[in-house]
């Protein structure tokens, strides 16, 4: 394997698990806000809301805790971060096509997060590749 | 399998993260403070707060009168960076979770029986309501919600 996978891949995979768990926190702990950030979205219908809200908080975190500490696990919490980040890029996407001007709920929830835009979208293409490599080198020493 | 194969997605280990994430969000809900209900109704969810509440909805046409009037007190109940980026003419910002602060320097200038109108965001908000809610509590008895919030208002300023 060459330097590359040696190196930079596990300093990815660690930055990824860090930054969702980190994503989780506000989120867990206050899924009311984070359920108000999604219906803000207006992709999901009503009842779907709540429910989504309440399980995509311990997704990100488990995900990211398996990403860190449980090899075997790695390539599964790798591939499933990897589909998170094309959803979430892909309805950022779609509120900016949209021309909803909202705040994007990625880490906090409150009037302070961040807003959706092209900013947002660049950070979530740099997470993308990483998902990409660290779950390509997860398959291959598994 | 067909698309995802055993090798790139093992779907046995994808399933339990799942599950795994879904038992914790259902424990996490059942047991732990901040619970929210399973489902909500989301659209509309000013309008069916402010009926809750009690409280009077304005409709864009009653806020415009209002505003060329002046025979209310406007407060624009989101946060600050919003409010500077637009607001309703003469609306002062008084962001819900700022109001400790904030609204003292207002409290001189209103008697509890002034006109006063509420407004955040739109139809998706509710801090109109918790806004209106706080000031009830304060005394305020002439409490007002405009539900369009700014969103159906600068829409309104678009088309004309």
């Amino acid at each position: 394997m060459n330097r590359v996978g040696f190196y930079i891949v596990p300093l990815l995979r660690l930055a990824l698990g860090v930054i969702f768990i980190a994503a989780s926190y506000h989120k867990l702990i206050d899924p009311a806000s984070f359920a108000k950030v999604i219906s803000q979205y207006q992709i999901l219908p009503d009842a779907a809301i709540n429910m989504v809200a309440l399980f995509l908080p311990p997704l990100e975190a488990l995900c990211g805790l398996l990403l860190l500490l449980w090899p075997r696990f790695r390539a599964s919490a790798a591939f499933l971060i990897l589909a998170m980040l094309i959803v979430f890029t892909a309805a950022i996407g779609y509120s900016m096509y949209r021309g909803i001007d909202i705040s994007c709920g990625c880490f906090s929830s409150g009037g302070a997060s961040m807003r959706v835009g092209w900013t947002k979208i660049a950070e979530n293409a740099a997470m993308i590749l990483a998902a990409i490599a660290v779950w390509i080198q997860a398959l291959r020493v598994r | 399998m067909m698309a995802c194969s055993q090798r790139f997605c093992p779907l046995h280990k994808i399933t339990l993260i799942l599950a795994v994430a879904a038992l914790i969000g259902v424990g996490r809900n059942l047991f732990l403070p901040n619970s929210i209900p399973w489902t909500q109704k989301w659209s509309d969810i000013a309008v069916s707060r402010a009926l809750e509440e009690g409280l009077t909805v304005f409709s864009l046409e009653e806020t415009r009168n209002a505003v060329e009037s002046g025979s209310h007190f406007l407060f624009d109940a989101r946060a600050t960076e919003e409010y500077d980026l637009g607001h309703i003419p003469t609306a002062m910002s008084l962001p819900i979770k700022d109001f400790d602060i904030v609204f003292d320097q207002f409290s001189a200038m209103l008697t509890p029986d002034f006109p006063v109108l509420v407004y955040c965001s739109g139809k998706e908000c509710d801090e109109s309501i918790d806004l209106a809610v706080r000031l009830r509590d304060l005394g305020h008895t002439n409490l007002v919600v405009y539900t369009g919030g700014y969103i159906e208002w600068s829409a309104a300023e678009v088309v004309e």
